[in-house]
């Protein structure tokens, strides 16, 4: 029986974003034990979350309390140590680090597994990220670069776990608990029967909510069309709801604080459409196969954490700041307004009404578009309105290069790269190509021959910057640029020619993405 | 010979002035001897037996049992609460002895007349009638011993005896050295080095110091001066105090302590310790000041846990009055490790020396008193004297601030450091005055001579024979003649008062008092430290278990208190193998901490 950890310290929406990797993991490892490890703040989700085996839990919120008022760290260093023994009972065939927390890479450490990706501390402590999948997401993750992300954490965490997509849905299992919470709550509310739009009023921080204004006026024009709207949200966003309420001509159902997970998801899974800041309510809604307007704000960014199936639509501004990246904090956040109410009410209108077409004007200056599976099994989406065509071509020029390189199926390749902007760097990787052969040839005389080799390291050097100044230069370049200083980084120590190897074969990945992109 | 008769010829011998005391005790009012069923005299007051009504000496026989059990009887023991002396006797026939704790005398004279006790009087010391606080003080080796409760005295006496076997208790608990305490600075001024001096003090016990430096907004206070008007100046002040206030609040809800200490003129107001007392951190005041000049005592008593205070019964007396109970006689003292004797060389001997020496601030009795003494080599070291006055030509540096290592080497190279009290009233030695300044305590901690003005709580701090004192200048000019020619008689004098202060008078013993007091009056406080100090104790019991930890903690500057950062600042990444502690203590770091997780 093959025994697969898969470390998860993360939230709600990660959790549900995992459920494809899970479903193709028993897929490929029918008798797999599955061993999530997992925070306890977020593992209420655990009983709707199918095809894994057990959990062992982090108590990350009372060690931070220990951290914090702790009469001395060894209150918390034994709670961390009690987790560490659970760590340590047992062995892996597979470790799957889905986190890209430094906290992660320390847990993932000392997990006993013959095989182990995503991000891991060695033995000195040193970071390491370990698949090429891994690599990717780490070139990205907190950069601004995001914004050239094509391909959902949903497939990355897929590929990082050695499967494929398979072209479905994220998915969670409605319980007995929360279906009977939902019946209830129709017939409370005299909702049965009737069409329903949910309203995810908040998001996790202030500046990544659209306006209360905007729900309002949303909420107003669906009612009018004889849809019934229900606003979700937790206790904390009571306030939000009222003030939203209180703006409304026609009142909504309010579901705010009411429901616990199980309710949730089962009350999302009436709907007919979910209209959602970033939320885990719009994972709930992708998990529940109900379509999804996904509005997004700040760092909110649909290709990367867009909900995960087909149909759903996506809202982003046309801003060039937008997405930002995570660890902006905006002093004047105007992606907030940018999304105009009445696209929204135009987007619900594309799930919803079979006969409504669209026109880019219906939607200001928004850029929309709807997801759907791409034959090799992963998220795509498909540009609607108000979209640019060749940064679309552009995307699904880099969607392809990512899937062929990372996954190492680089077709036969053209001597020169089609596209120009990419020739000068395709130049410089044969030549770095060049240079990393011709050294390892060296590291094989004796004695060696110093000299030329510290020439050619320079030479090697000096590339390696210039391949850095033409990520800072070109927006092409810049994606593949930053993968392979991460790709560098992340080379180990060894003599001189295993290192030398394992540059060249950046340069041999460099080249494959400039020759496919 | 009756019972008394025969224990009293006994106590005479031992301890005539015990005798003396319990002879002229008053039978006890409230006392009532009665017969028992048993025949032997038992005894009540009011509702309460101190012994059984039916068979007092099996009573005790059992209570002995119990609370001996495991006690070597070859080491001395403190027994709180005579009663009629059943126990006692139990005690010194088991082979016990050691010393009896008793509030009131009557209640020893009445155990001596009902029952032979002269193996008790033969084999232990009984303190009867001390103030609390003189026991408290004076006798503090008595509560390092195994402390064996009359449990029935305790209740007839919750205020003395209960309070002092909890404070015993306590004071053990207290030096286990687990407590976290959150010291409050002043902003400036004379408390301040006393506030510095108390931190080290409790580092010196072994507790944890969060330390709230006030003096670090010093500058804001400079910054008043600028204003024109006075009060715009204190205006700014008391926004200035407010906000360290606020700031104090800020740090008690991040560090969690378990008592806050305040030194006199510690920006917390009352509204802060109201806050602090609802998150069940309880803060001890002390208010090292005359209450009778400085009134702000008023405001500050009634909303701290616990006052301290240098004053007894008059300052008592005005605290009842408004409502403050939860009070404690605190004396000031030394820093022993600052106020020390030095040798000095000749060439300091002759910048800071003097036959006659005094280092203060220019009140006005002493602008008034020292007028008297011109007419000896005398040197005034300090600020705030008139600059035109017949003491213009003794007064130093022109009446600059004297910094502390500077007043160490003057008390050191004086022959005679005069030490009056100030005072804005009198023109000489208070007549009234009560407590007793630093000054005294630390002239003394250096091993030096000096001649202090009489004061009402001297007696109790110093024996005759330690210290030299005046009550007018008459009386202090015939002992500056007299010491000045009597070198032997100055050194045996300093060297007695220093013997004193270290052995009763230093911060560590003031600190010592203090938190045993907190600790037996919050009982949550208690149970935190309790909890605490086993929870410590066992995890370096098991320290084998932790492959790595011995190595990080040997590392640690102090391994009890260290933080998560030092922790983390002594492992290196990237060089060697981590140990696994190391590893853990990584994982730690990489924990975010949110301030959701700091309950106010």
């Amino acid at each position: 029986m093959k025994e697969i950890a898969i470390l998860a310290i993360a939230r709600y929406g990660d959790l549900i974003q995992l459920s494809p990797l899970l479903r193709g993991l028993k897929r490929t490892w029918p008798d797999a034990r599955i061993t999530l490890i997992v925070e306890n703040r977020f593992s209420g989700i655990l009983t709707m979350l199918p095809g894994f085996d057990r959990t062992i839990v982090l108590d990350k919120k009372a060690i931070a309390g220990w951290i914090a008022l702790g009469d001395t760290p060894f209150v918390a260093y034994r709670q961390m140590e009690q987790f560490v023994r659970e760590l340590e009972a047992d062995s892996y065939d597979l470790l799957i680090n889905i986190t890209s927390s430094a906290l992660s890479a320390f847990l993932s450490s000392v997990v006993r597994a013959r095989e182990k990706v995503g991000i891991v501390a060695d033995s000195r402590g040193q970071k390491e990220i370990r698949g090429l999948w891994g690599l990717y997401v780490f070139s990205w993750f907190n950069d601004s670069l995001r914004k050239y992300n094509t391909i959902n954490l949903v497939d990355v965490f897929t590929r990082l776990g050695g499967v494929r997509p398979d072209g479905h849905r994220v998915e969670l299992t409605p319980t007995a608990a929360g279906e009977s919470f939902a019946d209830e709550f129709l017939m409370r509310h005299a909702l049965s029967g009737a069409r329903i739009v949910g309203l995810q009023l908040g998001a996790s921080e202030a500046n990544r909510c659209w306006p209360v204004e905007n729900f309002a006026h949303l909420s107003d024009r669906l009612q009018e069309q004889g849809i019934r709207t229900v606003l979700f949200g937790v206790a904390a966003e009571k306030e939000l709801a009222e003030k939203a309420k209180a703006l409304m001509r026609h009142p909504p159902v309010d579901a705010v604080g009411e429901t616990s997970l199980e309710g949730l998801l089962s009350l999302v899974s009436r709907c007919a459409a979910v209209v959602s800041n970033d939320t885990g309510t719009m994972h709930f809604a992708a998990a529940s196969g109900v379509p999804a307007v996904m509005l997004c704000i700040g760092p909110a960014f649909f290709r990367c954490t867009g909900p995960y199936g087909a149909g759903h639509v996506a809202l982003q501004p046309d801003l060039s700041c937008t997405p930002c990246p995570y660890y902006v904090d905006c002093s004047e956040p105007v992606c907030r307004t940018a999304i105009p109410a009445e696209a929204a009410v135009n987007a619900c209108r594309l799930i919803l009404d079979g006969d409504y077409r669209g026109r880019s004007a219906d939607f200001g200056d928004v850029r929309v578009y709807r997801s759907g599976f791409a034959p090799d099994g992963f998220l795509t989406w498909e540009g609607l309105f108000n979209t640019d065509e060749a940064e679309e071509t552009l995307a699904r020029r880099r969607e392809r290069m990512w899937k062929l390189c990372l996954d190492g199926e680089v077709p036969a390749l053209p001597e020169e790269p089609e596209d120009e902007g990419v020739r000068d760097f395709h130049r410089l990787m044969a030549e770095g190509i060049g240079i990393t052969g011709r050294i390892i040839e060296l590291s094989r005389i004796a004695p060696l021959p110093v000299d030329q080799i510290r020439e050619l390291g320079s030479r090697e050097s000096a590339i390696e910057e210039e391949i850095k100044r033409m990520g800072y230069r070109s927006g092409l370049v810049s994606p593949i640029a930053n993968f392979l200083t991460m790709m560098r980084e992340n080379i180990g120590e060894g003599d001189l020619a295993t290192v030398a190897r394992a540059t060249r074969h950046i340069y041999e990945t460099g080249r494959n993405m400039a020759a496919t992109l | 010979m009756n019972h008394f008769a025969r224990n009293m010829s006994l106590l005479d011998r031992r301890n005539p002035q015990l005798a003396k005391r319990i002879t002229a005790a008053a039978d006890p009012a409230a006392l009532a001897v009665e017969s028992a069923r048993s025949g032997e005299p038992t005894a009540r007051r009011r509702d309460v037996y101190l012994h059984s009504p039916y068979d007092p000496s099996r009573e005790a026989d059992e209570t002995v049992r119990r609370q001996a059990a495991g006690v070597d009887a070859a080491r001395p023991v403190t027994v709180f609460g005579l009663g009629l002396g059943y126990h006692a006797r139990q005690l010194a026939s088991a082979g016990f002895s050691g010393t009896i704790i008793e509030e009131d005398p009557a209640v020893v004279r009445a155990a001596l007349a009902s029952l032979d006790l002269s193996e008790v009087v033969e084999r232990f010391d009984i303190l009867a009638g001390l103030p609390a606080d003189l026991v408290r003080r004076r006798h503090a080796p008595l509560f390092d011993r195994p402390l064996l409760p009359h449990p029935a005295s305790l209740r007839v006496s919750p205020d003395y005896l209960g309070r002092l076997h909890r404070y015993a208790e306590a004071l053990l608990l207290g030096r286990r050295g687990k407590l976290k305490v959150l010291v409050v600075d002043p902003i400036s001024g004379g408390s301040l080095p006393a506030a510095h001096h108390c931190s080290r003090a409790l580092r010196a016990l072994g507790h944890k110091v969060i330390p709230f430096e006030s003096e670090r907004l010093a500058a804001g206070m400079e910054f008043a001066k600028t204003f024109s008007f006075r009060e715009s100046a204190t205006s700014f002040n008391a926004g200035l105090a407010s906000l360290l206030s606020r700031g104090v609040e800020l740090k008690a809800r991040e560090t969690r302590p378990d008592i806050v200490l305040a030194l006199a003129q510690a920006p917390i107001l009352p509204e802060t310790m109201a806050k602090l007392d609802k998150m069940g951190i309880p803060t001890a005041f002390w208010f090292v000041e005359d209450f009778t000049v400085l009134p702000y005592w008023r405001d500050t008593a009634p909303a701290c846990s616990y006052f301290f205070g240098i004053q007894k019964e008059n300052f008592t007396r005005q605290l009842s009055a408004i409502g403050v109970t939860r009070y404690a006689y605190l004396p000031t003292c030394a820093a022993a490790d600052v106020h020390r004797p030095l040798s000095l060389t000749p060439g300091e001997r002759a910048e800071f020396g003097s036959p006659l020496s005094f280092v203060g601030a220019g009140y006005f009795n002493r602008q008034v008193f020292f007028k008297g003494l011109t007419d000896y080599p005398f040197r005034i070291w300090g600020s705030d004297w008139p600059l035109i006055s017949p003491l213009t030509p003794y007064i130093q540096r022109h009446g600059a601030r004297i910094d502390t290592e500077t007043c160490v080497r003057i008390f050191n190279a004086s022959a005679v450091n005069l030490n009056l009290h100030s005072s804005t009233t009198c023109d000489g030695v208070a007549p009234d005055g009560d407590f007793v300044n630093p000054r005294t305590f630390e002239i003394a901690a250096c091993g030096a001579f000096q001649l202090v003005d009489r004061r009402g709580l001297l007696p109790e701090l110093f024996e005759p024979g330690e210290l030299a004192t005046f009550g007018d200048l008459e009386e202090l000019r015939e002992k500056i003649d007299r010491y000045l020619a009597d070198e032997p008689g100055r050194q045996a004098l300093a060297t007695q008062g220093r013997e004193r202060v270290l052995a009763e008078h230093t911060y560590e013993r003031r600190i010592e008092e203090l938190l045993a007091t907190m600790v037996a009056e919050f009982p949550a406080v208690a149970a935190r430290v309790e909890k605490r100090a086993t929870y410590m104790e066992e995890l370096m019991a098991e320290l084998d278990r932790h492959e790595g930890l011995p190595e990080l903690l040997a590392r640690m500057p102090d391994r009890r208190w260290f933080e998560m950062r030092d922790a983390v600042a002594s492992i290196v990444t990237g060089k060697g193998e981590l140990t696994r502690a190391e590893k853990i203590f990584l994982m730690l770091q990489n924990v975010e901490v949110i301030w959701g997780a700091t309950p106010e």
